[in-house]
């Protein structure tokens, strides 16, 4: 261990204990999630109080957002105590109870965590399988430490492996170790994030980058923006390592403008990193200098497609380049580029600290590791959950999500983005695999997945989606632009009952101009959501084919079809 | 050498040359695959999808787009298999879906001529007569390439759109757009303007300007670039819209001194209906400006002089050109030689000019010149140290250089292409300095601006070149020849002292000597615009030394690029310096004039700015001639005041040779079929004047092609030499305790523009202000705001304006107008000859009175 680390472990261990030592801490989860319920309100009117033997400390989110805004009580015991859905009043009563009494306060608590068996009738929180299921790995920190603070995250271990690779192994030994993980990209396209910096790793260019998506504008998949904002150092710490590996010394983290908890959260923690000697000049004193900066874009869901993210980088409009060059040869400002996704970089620390073997052991032989997955709709317990790769649908649907949160049963899931597939019951017991995932016509992509009961029409579901792709587009490329627009046409007039006979012929048509003619993925994958459908929704569409359901509501999501002169 | 890759293509071989896409080969064999958003020249952009091909690499099978997939060695292309074919049929039927279509599908599309009217078989917004572009559109082509069905089974919808018709010279009709962005990237990538830009995204993208502007604001140069590239009828030409091109020509832009190649469209009734930007020249790799894309018509004016005149008392009396020349002639016997003079046009070709030397020959006066040969000192100089009067490269080399040096040049305006490589490397990360007081379009792309006095450049060139060579080494400095001199010669120029005496910072001439000396490649730009005759030498002279000094003479990115004025200018000093003919300057010419030495003036008119042309007002001028004769096509104000007017052919109705600004040789055609008999070139007046019979003008011209040039295309270009050749300098700091008026132009400064619409045309409307420094402004007692006139002391200019006080440099009086202002009113001119109608951005030493 170096002497520059050490120091800094030795301040962190010093930072934790002003915290912890004979105190009792309440963390108060103010993720996107939590504050969306009034978790900043709750945090505001704590850190009003002031026992001193109490310490207010903010936390991200711990990924069960069903239950926020969730406060965790942490008593000099180490011993912790989870409430749920608190609001402002719970909050002051919680905290009171504390100050006067060593007793556990149980309203609201739905779990604990301990070494002993507390003498209370809620379970422990690994007895609860929304949790105990989970394997965290990119997620280890979440809920635990306050998002950018450095202190706290080098006390959970961060910069280890940054320590490590700096100096005990060569860039190459890096990339290697990665390659070996058989790590896959998590954005999508699940290539082999190894192999892609290996692309990178040997051009001779002085002016290398490495970016990070976390466009992330697939509805329904929010675990990008969850990584950045309850662990961002931990993404800090892939890119750092990302970076060293392919030699290249400058990174921007791109993210959606108007997203400003993330935003914050990265900057802050960019910013420690910076006043810590871990980004800048000579990173703890080594002979590796690697900047890292945060850029911002105008809404647009294309933006997160690879070129199009770099034209945007560039201050252009964000529409994509076409390949080749490919960013390794030719990216961002026409220099040798990487890019990869926030959940690829945040697995990226933990398997250069434990080892790639380590890593391999959990998953499956293709899709090692982890998912995160990102549970919303009709189910019981939405929220951000992180499991083994290989864990079927069926299990993470029961046993994590707990089920139909309605009176009918699930009907089908929409998975990765709206570009993804539509999965019917019969798919539910593929495993959560990249190629398990694509044979049943649906993909694991972003991790969003989201879940619809007997109510929702198969139909209206793949309008909804072709109208997202459509508002979507960044209309450069023809088939994208146009194709979109028509295929929307069609499932109108399937909604409305008034479809023409050879309207799936026409959709198929179109979809296979898109499929082949589109200049990036937004427009070669637009046809999915329908080609998935037809797999496991042959007869209900037949149905709205041969105008035999009745006509659905009007659709509320908004829609850039034409550019005809109407106000 | 890289060993030669081949590509297979439907089964031919076909050889790869380096960085070609599947497309550019197949294009340059002849192979016809269908492309909408690819454009010779600029960059592959990948939107249309309509040149997909399926491609087989080491037994894997893709179908990719072919303008932007690189050829490689072994790859094997099917570019019309049924699939395909399919697929961009597809991708056709997508398009038609939003575009009017009936030109296609009506079922009388090959039954109706051009003069039939429509039977109205087809919605009247969809119809064939409603496109402009009918059967000149390249979309029509490509859906009859596909074989398009008559019906496409999706759902047609019209935009609706209000076209643009009240910005200055093209409609804008986005209705028929397909949103391909050629516009867009010709005026980015190549125009370097951005005027055009791609708004809002998805299904409802389209082009526009940013923010909705018109084209007056948004920056637009008016070259008509994106009208030439547009594959449908969305932007076009709005004179002679709906005109069919009968012959296309190959021919020569004679407005300016750059001899533009173009393809010129001529109708059925010999009117020219289009000018467009040649591609396959490699001198303008197929681009103009507004000169040349919209002033070229005007041989079709109906204010043309088309017959004799001779002035009885006070009137105009028609001639037949016979008795017109016999009048003439018995006029100019009675006179001396010397009292008779010349002013020829400077569009002239090397056929006029030609003329001129006989003509100024068999008279025997030395009083012959060209309009805008005032500096002849400037051509002397240029003459003297090249031995030719062109560019020594391509004007495209240009953008190869790290650092260009611009230098009394409004480049933009008057020889519009040498502006687009400028432009084009300072956008990449070539530095641009421009020495020139006023503002000017290139300004705005400049990393460094020079302000100098008027007529102190030579002075700031100098002291650039010594502070350039006080920094170089020793061993640098000892490999100069004739270095002794050149050291007594430069020590005059203190940075410190020049600085006082022109106006530029001590720092600002540091900068630009560092700029110079940092950078591998640069070039010389420069015009005489602003510069007098006798400064006129040891400007030239300053340059190529500099150049010379830095070793930037010969090569890539590097050399010199002289401006003229008009496109005959150089040919005839060429043409008298090497028949050893004495000339004379217009300016000497006047004066005489005014001294009444000279009695009979013959005039060539031809792209002559009657208020240009001479300090004095031409009234003055005539009224001391006893004959002044006056050949043009045009009438106009010097119409008014001729004794007798010659009608003659312009450039469209004879053959003629020039020489363009790179040293090509072009032979320009005759385009206008049936030309009026009574039309006369120079030539055939400078012939008829004094009855010589015996001239054959292609044995002259011959002759005159073989002394400048070894292949008859291009005139010989010796090596440069590297030489310091410098003349004693006295410094003459009489720049100081003047005002100087200063008018500058520029394409846009969004923020101060004003748009009003007068008769539903957008106009710009700001109101123009001068600027003086505070000091200044204090010295003359003038407060903010004020409304002053300036006067200038030898010439009738005045000018009435509003007066601020923020301006940065003392003694010069600036404004600055806008581009789009003078646009519009060249559209509104009765003049249609622009050339001889934009004011020049001259500078005036001026008093001020309130």
């Amino acid at each position: 261990m170096t002497d520059n680390y050490k120091i800094l472990q030795e301040k962190s261990q010093d930072y934790i204990k002003k915290i912890y030592d004979d105190k009792i801490v309440i963390k108060v989860q103010t993720g996107t999630s939590g504050q969306a319920v009034g978790a900043d309100e709750i945090l505001k009117s704590l850190k009003n109080k002031s026992n001193i033997n109490i310490n207010i400390l903010e936390v991200g989110s711990m990924g069960l957002m069903y239950l926020e805004p969730i406060l965790v009580v942490v008593l000099p015991s180490k011993d912790k105590i989870f409430y749920a859905h608190v609001n402002e009043s719970l909050a002051n009563k919680i905290y009171d109870h504390y100050s006067n009494n060593k007793s556990i306060l149980k309203e609201n608590a739905f779990a604990y965590e301990s070494n002993n068996n507390l003498d209370i009738d809620i379970p422990k929180i690994s007895e609860l399988p929304q949790f105990s299921k989970q394997l965290r790995i990119a997620t280890r920190n979440f809920g635990e430490i306050t998002p950018g603070d450095i202190f706290q995250y080098i006390n959970s271990g961060g910069y280890q492996a940054v320590n490590k690779a700096l100096f005990e192994m060569s860039p190459d030994n890096v990339v290697d170790e990665v390659k070996n993980s058989g790590l896959r990209g998590r954005g999508g396209a699940a290539f082999p994030t190894g192999l892609k910096w290996s692309f990178l790793a040997p051009s001779k260019a002085p002016v290398k980058y490495v970016l990070c998506n976390c466009e992330e504008g697939d509805p329904g998949a929010y675990n990008d923006k969850g990584i950045l904002e309850t662990d961002p150092h931990t993404l800090v710490e892939g890119l750092i390592l990302n970076g060293y590996a392919t030699n290249s010394n400058k990174s921007y983290v791109f993210i959606r403008q108007g997203h400003d908890i993330p935003i914050k959260a990265i900057e802050r923690a960019i910013q420690e990193s910076y006043d810590n000697g871990l980004l800048g000049n000579n990173i703890l004193g080594s002979d590796f200098s690697f900047d890292m900066e945060v850029s911002l874009t105008g809404d647009s869901y294309v933006a997160g497609e690879e070129t199009a993210l770099m034209e945007a980088i560039e201050g252009k409009r964000s529409t994509p380049r076409f390949k080749p060059p490919f960013p390794a040869a030719s990216g961002l400002w026409k220099k040798p580029t990487n890019i990869n996704n926030v959940k690829t970089i945040s697995y990226v620390p933990e398997i250069i600290k434990n080892g790639s073997d380590w890593f391999k052991s959990t998953g499956t032989e293709k899709s090692t590791g982890t998912a995160i997955v990102c549970l919303s709709g009709h189910i019981n317990r939405p929220g951000m959950y992180e499991i083994p790769m290989g864990m079927t649908i069926e299990d993470v649907l029961e046993d994590i999500g707990g089920g139909s949160s309605s009176k009918t049963e699930i009907k089908m899931l929409q998975t990765g983005g709206p570009l993804g597939g539509v999965l019917g019951k019969e798919g539910f017991t593929t495993k959560i695999d990249f190629d398990e995932m694509a044979k049943a016509g649906a993909i694991l992509g972003s991790g969003g997945i989201i879940v619809c009961d007997e109510s929702v029409s198969v139909v209206d579901l793949i309008r909804n989606l072709v109208a997202f792709n459509q508002f979507e587009s960044c209309g450069k490329c023809f088939p994208c632009r146009l194709g979109n627009t028509h295929m929307y046409d069609v499932l109108e007039r399937l909604c409305n009952s008034s479809s023409k006979p050879n309207d799936l012929e026409l959709l198929e048509r179109i979809g296979k101009s898109m499929k082949i003619g589109s200049l990036c993925g937004h427009g070669q994958l637009g046809y999915n959501p329908i080609s998935s459908s037809l797999k496991y929704f042959q007869n209900e569409i037949n149905d709205s084919i041969n105008n035999k359901l009745k006509p659905l509501e009007k659709m509320l999501t908004p829609t850039r079809t034409r550019p005809n002169n109407l106000e | 050498m890289p060993e030669e890759q081949k590509i297979n293509i439907n089964g031919n071989n076909l050889d790869i040359k380096q960085g070609q896409t599947i497309l550019q080969v197949a294009m340059d064999n002849d192979i016809y695959i269908p492309y909408l958003c690819y454009y010779p020249n600029m960059k592959p952009y990948g939107a249309c999808r309509a040149c997909l091909v399926e491609v087989e690499v080491n037994g894997r099978k893709m179908t990719v787009a072919s303008c932007t997939t690189p050829a490689s060695d072994s790859m094997n292309v099917v570019s019309n298999n049924e699939s395909v074919n399919d697929l961009r049929k597809g991708i056709v039927e997508l398009l038609m879906s939003e575009h009017p279509h009936g030109c296609l599908t009506c079922h009388r599309t090959e039954l109706c001529g051009p003069q039939d009217i429509c039977q109205r078989h087809v919605a009247v917004t969809d119809r064939c007569t409603i496109c402009p572009k009918n059967e000149r559109c390249e979309l029509k082509d490509t859906a009859r390439f596909v074989e398009l069905d008559m019906t496409i089974p999706l759902n047609y919808n019209r935009r609706d759109l209000p076209i643009h018709v009240d910005d200055p010279f093209y409609d804008r009709d986005y209705n028929l757009c397909i949103v391909c962005a050629r516009c867009v990237r010709v005026c980015d990538e190549i125009r370097i303007d951005s005027a055009l830009t791609l708004v809002s995204r998805s299904g409802v993208s389209l082009v526009g300007t940013s923010n909705g502007t018109s084209l007056l604001e948004s920056g637009c140069e008016f070259c008509g670039a994106c009208i030439d590239v547009c594959p449908t009828g969305a932007l076009v030409e709005r004179n002679y819209k709906w005109e069919k091109s009968d012959t296309e020509y190959s021919a020569t832009c004679f407005n300016c001194s750059g001899g533009c190649d173009a393809l010129v469209e001529v109708n059925k009734t010999d009117k020219l209906v289009r000018f467009k930007g040649d591609l396959s020249s490699p001198s303008t790799k197929g681009q103009l400006c507004f000169k040349g894309k919209f002033g070229y018509d005007y041989p079709n004016s109906t204010s043309r002089i088309k017959k004799s005149y001779f002035k009885d008392v006070f009137k105009l009396k028609p001639l037949n050109n016979k008795e017109a020349f016999e009048s003439i002639n018995s006029k100019l016997q009675s006179l001396k030689p010397e009292e008779i003079g010349i002013i020829g046009s400077p569009r002239a070709s090397v056929e006029d000019n030609l003329g001129l030397l006989n003509l100024s020959k068999k008279i025997n006066t030395d009083n012959v010149s060209t309009a805008y040969l005032n500096n002849i000192n400037y051509f002397e100089t240029l003459y003297r140290r090249n031995s030719y009067l062109a560019s020594s490269d391509s004007i495209w080399n240009l953008e190869e250089s790290d650092c260009n040096i611009v230098i009394s040049s409004n480049t933009t305006e008057d020889n519009n292409l040498l502006s687009l490589p400028i432009k084009k490397a300072s956008k990449e990360s070539s530095k641009l300095i421009v020495i020139d007081s006023r503002e000017i379009d290139l300004t705005r792309y400049a990393s460094l601006w020079i302000k100098p006095a008027p007529g102190t450049e030579s002075l700031v060139i100098n002291t650039i070149s010594k502070i350039i060579f006080d920094q170089s080494s020793e061993d640098k400095q000892n490999k100069i020849e004739n270095l002794n001199n050149f050291k007594n010669f430069l020590w005059k120029f203190d940075p410190i002292k020049i600085s006082n005496i022109t106006k530029v910072s001590k720092e600002e001439l540091f900068e630009a000597a560092n700029i110079i000396s940092n950078s591998s490649r640069s070039s010389f730009t420069f015009g005489q615009d602003n510069i007098n005759s006798e400064q006129s030498e040891n400007y030239v002279d300053s340059i190529i030394n500099l150049a010379s000094l830095t070793n930037n003479i010969n090569g890539k990115g590097k050399g010199i690029y002289p401006t003229f004025n008009g496109i005959g200018t150089a040919n005839f000093f060429q043409i008298f310096k090497d028949n050893k003919k004495n000339f004379s300057t217009t300016d000497d010419i006047i004066e005489k004039i005014m001294s009444k030495k000279i009695k009979a003036l013959i005039f060539f008119g031809d792209g002559i700015n009657p208020d240009e042309i001479s300090s004095i007002p031409f009234e003055s001028v005539t009224d001391n001639l006893e004959t002044f004769i006056y050949a043009n096509h045009l009438k106009n104000k010097f119409y008014d005041l001729a004794d007798y007017v010659l009608p003659t052919k312009t450039y469209a109705e004879h053959e003629s040779t020039t020489i363009n600004i790179e040293g090509k040789i072009k032979k320009s055609p005759k385009m206008i079929k049936n030309v009026n008999d009574k039309l006369l070139s120079c030539i055939e007046i400078c012939e008829s004047i004094f009855d010589m019979k015996n001239i054959d003008i292609e044995i002259l011209r011959e002759q005159f092609i073989k002394n400048i040039s070894d292949d008859g295309e291009n005139i010989r270009k010796n090596e440069l030499q590297h030489q310091l050749i410098f003349n004693d300098f006295t410094l003459d700091d009489d720049a100081n305790n003047k005002l100087f008026y200063l008018p500058g132009r520029i394409l846009n400064r969004p923020e101060e523009v004003e748009i009003n619409k007068v008769e539903e045309m957008n106009k710009i409307t700001t109101q123009m202000v001068l600027s003086i420094h505070p000091k200044d402004a204090e010295a003359n007692n003038i407060s903010n705001n004020s409304i002053i006139t300036i006067k200038d002391e030898n010439s009738d200019f005045e000018l009435i304006s509003k007066i601020v006080t923020n301006g940065q440099t003392e003694g010069f009086i600036r404004s600055t107008d806008y581009f789009g202002r003078m646009v519009t009113e060249l559209e509104s001119s009765d003049n249609p000859d622009f050339s001889s109608i934009v004011p020049r951005l001259n500078f005036k030493k001026v008093k001020i009175s309130k």
